[in-house]
């Protein structure tokens, strides 16, 4: 069978953390405090309650319970005896995951260099907040972490990490989920960037991470240019070859079949964005040409990485 | 629809031959743009659905390769020309005729476009015939040394190809032969026509113009384009060769070059026989001038001479080459047949007749058989007659006859009577300005006997002992006899060169005044050889082949009272064949005087417009799409087949 070029095409270190990126990393911290303005460095509110400052809820009242946090203007108003309960402040991580799959670097491979510099200014604007933030970059054949690490300084460990990350193999979130459940020691904040080309794995892998308390984020990377049919640049009997698996199928492609196929992944992408709706996972779609800045400040706005 | 290119078979074969490869391909793996996608399950999941739905996108392989077989059908339809019959039912008709004379090998009017006024005639009328349409059909005319019609109202791209023939210039061409068989062509025709005439020359000779008078007419158009521009020559106009009258083995030749320029030239002529250089004549040309060269007297070895014009110091001369050589011949010397009547062996008369075989037909025959036939004494130029002991009369032939010693026997009967016998005789007198015994030597002659003849008023003595012709000469109405009065045997007569002389002179008075008579002929042009000029005497019927100096037989012609009628293409010399041997030769020049001069002359051209009326060529059509023929139609439509197809199934990119 005929071996299709290498899929990945290899950006050089200094265009994908440019100084063009480093400028954007410092405006995006600034206006990330502004978001974030009015909490505590270092606090993180987790969905458990606690004893925190910061009213969460009310409960009856049940032997055992602190008489202090008997809220008694409600047993006045209400006449019952109610407790109130506080949210638990708590220091949880950032884990940001990068999809490292082939599927990631095919075309330009722009969509794995965005993917990465997503990772880079959140994880910068985390490391800015002083919270814990980790890298991992993964795919079906590896899967490579820069442990929770915390304090602006540690970003150039990470810039270092994503630029030499491996990649390649193919798409498989369910694997990474595994992996990021065991390692975490604790749950925390979850973000993963990837295309998703996956959707079965990526269910499954959102499912599982939920149970475990994570709060997950989803960033989908795309490239325009892989589904549009006036971009792509396929007509006739073409020898479509897997960037993943290799596997080669021959195929007639019509303009009705790549219009069709521009339904199907829209198609895709929806269900994508329902899944994680139902879940309560914010989505976000992300093409390559999309401006940085913008981008993570669309995240940002809503919510879900920092709060 | 018929095929005008190809026959059908060969069209079929032709397009079997190229289907099975390109079927062949097909069925070979088709080499496919490999495209390196993200997503392939995706991919699968929606072609899937579209193979379910459009099965007939399965074919499209097949469709592609019938559509590229049609593609195929339609080429070589196109390749074979093909004509609607509906289209050709009534062509019009485009006739051109082109002066293929030797004067078109001149240069043309532009000679960084063609070499020749032929190539320029030619280029002319392809130029010309592109104008018309599928539906018209056009023959084209040779007039070289003969007519020669290379296409006969065929398509257009026939006589096109026609055009790139070789084509041969020589001689005055048959321009008046080809006019009037073009006019004829086209006379007939239900619509207009066309007939062109391409030449150097407007109509010059009384043939040409009578053929060109009244062409134009309603349904026919004519036009005489002239190609061609001015040109200088220098040539051998005239050239010519004859036996001397005074030794018909010498030869006269006399030739005439001409200066067709306006500036002197200097020059040479070198006369050779067969491949022997006889003379070189330098010549300072005038201009517009003419000299004449006179050798007389040249002993040659060959009956055949070249003539060569040379510039000055091996440079060349201005003008065509073509006129700057000619050929002569001279009649063979003719065969003198000589019977000898003897009853007995003389060496010595043998002798002289050997020596003189190549120039004579001896027959020998005995008194007793002469006078059984006399009639055919008759056949013979000479009859000599040599009987010594036969006492019967001898035969009196009515031609030339030499007797020796009529009288051996005395009361033998002879026409000239004995005057008296003579004892050792003395020859003491002979004519001094007999043609017969002029400066022959009979000094000190030794006869034993002799007798003389009583002479009457025509009989001229020969030789005279003192009073008594002893050898006379008597002429009759159809030759003389000369009677030699005594037996050379019984003398020293034979030891003598007077002999042999004698003899000679009898012979050579016998040769026809014709021999110095060779025919010559131009080429191209049709002439009568009468055979007796060639000393031929041939039965109707017989063939006479002629050919070339390579053996390549040139024409063949039937003897019919002595004459053929033949036209040599090419100037040259050529050999006369007869039952398989060459008999004589024939001189053809290859132009005259008006072919050599390659000037514009205003006369000739003004005559030339006012016979050309109409002769611009806009009148023909111009070509249409209407009349466009269907295999460009054919071509058109696989082009814009490859185009969608091309665009529709073989365009890719890869990713």
């Amino acid at each position: 069978m005929e071996q299709p070029a290498s899929p990945l095409r290899e950006i050089p270190a200094d265009a994908l953390f440019d100084e063009s990126f480093l400028g954007h990393l410092g405006a995006l911290t600034l206006v990330a405090q502004r978001i974030v303005s009015g909490r505590q460095r270092g606090e993180r509110k987790t969905t458990k309650t606690g004893t925190g400052i910061e009213f969460a809820d009310h409960r009856p009242y049940t032997d055992g319970d602190d008489i202090r946090n008997v809220d008694w203007g409600a047993l006045a108003r209400l006449n019952q005896v109610l407790v109130r309960q506080y949210e638990e402040d708590e220091d949880l991580p950032i884990h940001l995951v990068c999809d490292g799959s082939a599927s990631m670097s095919t075309g330009d491979g722009s969509k794995y260099v965005h993917a990465r510099r997503i990772v880079a200014a959140l994880a910068y604007i985390g490391l800015a907040n002083l919270d814990r933030v980790g890298v991992a970059t993964a795919s079906a054949s590896h899967y490579t972490a820069l442990p929770p690490t915390r304090g602006r300084a540690q970003i150039f460990r990470v810039l270092d990490f994503l630029r030499d990350a491996p990649h390649g193999g193919g798409t498989d979130i369910t694997a990474v989920a595994r992996r990021l459940i065991a390692e975490a020691r604790k749950p925390g904040v979850s973000v993963i960037v990837s295309d998703f080309y996956d959707l079965a794995g990526a269910a499954r892998a959102l499912g599982m991470l939920r149970h475990r308390k994570h709060q997950v984020v989803c960033i989908q990377v795309l490239d325009r240019r892989e589904f549009e049919p006036s971009q792509l640049p396929l007509r006739g009997d073409v020898a479509l070859v897997d960037a993943e698996s290799g596997a080669r199928n021959d195929l007639t492609i019509s303009e009705g079949a790549l219009r069709r196929f521009r339904d199907a992944h829209e198609q895709f992408c929806r269900e994508l964005s329902t899944r994680c709706r139902a879940q309560g996972i914010p989505y976000f779609r992300v093409d390559v040409r999309d401006d940085l800045p913008d981008v993570i400040l669309r995240i940002l706005r809503g919510g879900g990485v920092l709060r | 629809m018929s095929l005008l290119s190809l026959s059908w078979s060969t069209a079929a074969a032709l397009f079997g031959g190229l289907a099975v490869p390109l079927v062949a391909l097909y069925l070979l793996k088709e080499r496919r743009p490999v495209a390196v996608v993200p997503f392939v399950e995706l991919w699968l999941k929606v072609l899937h659905a579209e193979r379910a739905r459009q099965p007939w996108l399965r074919l499209r392989r097949l469709r592609s390769l019938l559509w590229q077989l049609l593609m195929l059908a339609a080429l070589v339809l196109a390749l074979a020309n093909p004509s609607f019959d509906r289209w050709t039912a009534h062509p019009r008709h485009y006739v051109a005729v082109i002066d293929a004379s030797a004067s078109m090998l001149a240069p043309s009017s532009d000679p960084q476009r063609w070499d020749t006024r032929l190539d320029e005639a030619l280029a002319a009328t392809r130029e010309e015939v592109t104008r018309l349409g599928a539906r018209d059909r056009a023959a084209l005319i040779i007039a070289g040394s003969t007519v020669s019609v290379e296409t006969n109202f065929g398509p257009i791209n026939e006589l096109v190809e026609a055009t790139y023939r070789p084509v041969a210039a020589t001689g005055s061409g048959s321009l008046a032969d080809a006019v009037a068989l073009a006019r004829a062509m086209t006379a007939n025709a239900p619509n207009r026509s066309w007939l062109r005439v391409f030449s150097d020359d407007a109509p010059h000779d009384s043939l040409a113009a009578a053929a060109w008078s009244g062409c134009d007419v309603p349904s026919t158009r004519c036009s005489w384009s002239r190609v061609g521009g001015d040109s200088e020559n220098v040539a051998i106009t005239a050239f010519a060769a004859r036996r001397s009258h005074a030794d018909p083995a010498l030869i006269d030749l006399s030739a005439e070059v001409h200066n067709f320029s306006g500036a002197p030239v200097t020059a040479s002529l070198r006369v050779a026989s067969g491949r022997m250089p006889l003379r070189t004549v330098p010549l300072d040309l005038p201009a517009e001038g003419s000299e004449r060269v006179s050798l007389r007297g040249l002993a040659a070895q060959q009956e055949r001479f070249t003539a060569t014009l040379h510039g000055a110091e091996g440079s060349p001369i201005p003008g065509v080459a073509y006129d700057d050589v000619a050929f002569a011949v001279v009649g063979p010397r003719a065969r003198i047949r000589i019977a000898k009547i003897a009853d007995r062996q003389n060496l010595f008369l043998d002798a002289v007749l050997l020596a003189l075989d190549a120039e004579i037909d001896l027959v020998s025959m005995s008194p007793e058989e002469a006078r059984r036939a006399p009639q055919l004494l008759a056949g013979f130029d000479l009859v000599v007659l040599d009987a010594s002991d036969d006492a019967a009369p001898l035969p009196l032939p009515k031609t030339t006859a030499i007797f020796f010693h009529p009288y051996a026997v005395e009361d033998r009967a002879f026409p000239v009577p004995m005057r008296r016998l003579i004892r050792r005789p003395r020859i003491s007198a002979r004519p001094i300005d007999d043609p017969l015994v002029k400066g022959v030597v009979f000094k000190d002659v030794n006869i034993s006997e002799a007798t003389s003849f009583a002479l009457d008023a025509t009989d001229r003595p020969l030789l005279k002992h003192f009073d008594d012709a002893i050898a006379i000469a008597r002429a009759h109405e159809d030759g003389e006899w000369i009677i030699i009065g005594f037996d050379p045997i019984r003398s020293d007569l034979p030891l003598r060169a007077a002999f042999p002389m004698i003899v000679s002179r009898v012979v050579e008075r016998l040769r026809p005044p014709r021999e110095n008579v060779a025919p010559r002929l131009q080429a191209g042009r049709r002439a009568t050889v009468h055979l007796r000029d060639l000393d031929l005497d041939l039965d109707d019927g017989v063939a006479v082949e002629i050919v070339d100096d390579e053996e390549t037989l040139i024409t063949r012609a039937a003897s019919r009272e002595q004459q053929i009628d033949v036209t040599l293409p090419a100037p040259g010399i050529y050999k006369l064949v007869v039952d398989g041997q060459a008999r004589s030769h024939l001189a053809v020049m290859g132009h005259g005087r008006e072919e050599s001069d390659l000037r514009a002359r205003e006369d000739r051209t003004t005559r030339l417009e006012d016979r050309a009326r109409g002769s611009d060529r806009a009148a023909l059509p111009p070509w249409s799409a209407t009349t466009a023929p269907p295999s460009v139609a054919l071509l058109v439509l696989v082009l814009l087949s490859l185009l969608v197809e091309w665009r529709w199934f073989h365009q890719r990119r890869t990713v």
